[in-house]
């Protein structure tokens, strides 16, 4: 049934929010050429842009109900919500290179897209819809916007320690190749360890 | 949709706790909210649905959207009260769910439509062979359609019984007051009510009515909405 519940979220957008697509592909294209920085956070913002706004519309019609009445267990409803976020990642992966084509092409700016750039926008995408699919979750399209700013909030407070900085030091030192291998296995972790927590959220959920 | 607090439900010898998907392929549920997304065409939702049920049949679908004459472009927003009901009883019952749960389908909805809703509905359950759980606040709907009744006033069971043996069995008694004075009667009345002139009582059979008040009395087959009104009114003595 994760085909189908794919399949049906997919409909839906293409079909009923073709609006949120077209503010999306413009909102990517345009972010994407502004600087390198924002080049490459981009796939997560339009990871999550995608995501959130499927949630509030979704939320907005109470189709949340109309999941739960589906045959449809709640471990393949919760699955979805991880395999539809890295779909919406990955597909926001090519506007960003794009986006750093035309900037080479506009300003001259010789950052083109490598494979560790690559590496580190799907990184970076990874840890924000592993922050925010809980928090949907959790708290709703409305509310969980109050819970990201908290928890970034919290992240800056931890990052800001000594000792992380020191432990942030040393992870630097490995160099560069080695840091986005690190990158990239706190990303997949920290994945999967959201995976967990929403699943567990919604295997104790009442939908009403 | 709810997590258990205590207990345990089954259906068709199916848990809810373990079977839930299995279960829920099996029910055809028309309520409010149905959670169908506002900004979507019937065709879409359509689309949307129909592949998580094996047993979709696309042609009774075809038959229910021609008889409603439901216009599968228009946005679900666009809809009426009495449309997007037709349209949530059309997707319940074409995929030929085992019990069809209602609830409420006819609340705010005209004679007309309302009329013409139970009349598929009753269509549907004589070919299909299906249970229906209607729950509404519309005696008359009950008389119509239903085969076996639960009233049930703050969260508690106050009847249950087959439509037929509840109308044709139990009486209400009228008479003069004095007929319902006697502590002992009073306790075999499931209802009554009482004026300086006179009193109403419901009993259980016109047999026992006739024994308890004899030739005094008069007596009359209640309808629905008597014997619910009876039961809510508690002993008004």
């Amino acid at each position: 049934m994760i085909g189908q519940l794919i399949k049906k979220d997919f409909i839906h957008l293409t079909c009923s929010l073709r609006s949120v697509l077209i503010s999306w592909i413009l909102i990517c294209l345009c972010l994407a050429m502004v600087s390198v920085g924002t080049s490459v956070t981009m796939p997560a913002f339009g990871a999550y842009m995608l995501f959130y706004s499927m949630k509030a519309y979704e939320e907005r019609s109470k189709g949340y109900l109309l999941t739960a009445s589906l045959p449809v267990k709640r471990k393949e409803v919760c699955k979805v919500q991880y395999l539809e976020a890295l779909i919406f990642l990955i597909i926001s992966m090519p506007c960003s290179a794009l986006g750093l084509l035309l900037q080479n092409s506009i300003k001259g700016t010789k950052i083109l897209p490598t494979a560790m750039m690559l590496l580190v926008m799907f990184g970076i995408g990874l840890i924000y819809v592993s922050i925010i699919i809980p928090c949907v979750a959790y708290f709703g399209t409305h509310k969980s916007r109050y819970a990201v700013i908290i928890f970034y909030g919290f992240v800056v407070g931890v990052a800001s320690v000594d000792i992380v900085q020191n432990a942030l030091r040393r992870v630097a030192a490995i160099g560069r190749v080695g840091n986005v291998g690190v990158f990239i296995g706190i990303a997949c972790l920290s994945f999967l360890l959201s995976y967990e927590i929403s699943l567990w959220i919604f295997k104790n959920k009442d939908f009403k | 949709m709810l997590r258990l607090d205590t207990g345990e439900i089954k259906i068709d010898g199916l848990s809810t706790t373990t079977d839930a998907e299995k279960i829920k392929a099996k029910i055809g549920y028309v309520g409010e909210p149905t959670g169908y997304p506002e900004e979507s065409q019937l065709k879409h939702i359509k689309k949307m649905i129909a592949p998580f049920y094996e047993t979709w049949d696309e042609t009774l679908f075809k038959k229910y959207v021609k008889h409603f004459k439901v216009n599968l472009d228009k946005k679900y927003e666009a809809l009426s009260t009495g449309q997007k009901k037709q349209f949530d009883l059309i997707m319940a019952l074409s995929h030929k769910p085992e019990l069809i749960i209602l609830d409420e389908p006819t609340a705010g909805l005209d004679p007309i439509v309302r009329n013409e809703m139970l009349e598929v509905l009753m269509t549907h359950m004589q070919d299909e062979k299906v249970s229906i759980f209607y729950s509404t606040h519309i005696t008359s709907d009950l008389e119509k359609t239903c085969d076996y009744l639960v009233y049930i006033q703050n969260g508690k069971i106050r009847l249950q019984a087959e439509k037929d043996k509840l109308l044709s069995e139990y009486c209400i008694v009228k008479g003069p007051k004095k007929l319902f004075e006697d502590k002992e009667i009073q306790r075999e009345m499931l209802g009554i009510k009482q004026t300086s002139l006179g009193g109403e009582a419901l009993v259980r059979s016109h047999q026992l009515a006739r024994e308890l008040f004899g030739e005094e009395a008069t007596y009359c087959r209640p309808n629905i909405e008597e014997v619910m009104l009876f039961l809510a009114g508690e002993r008004r003595v």
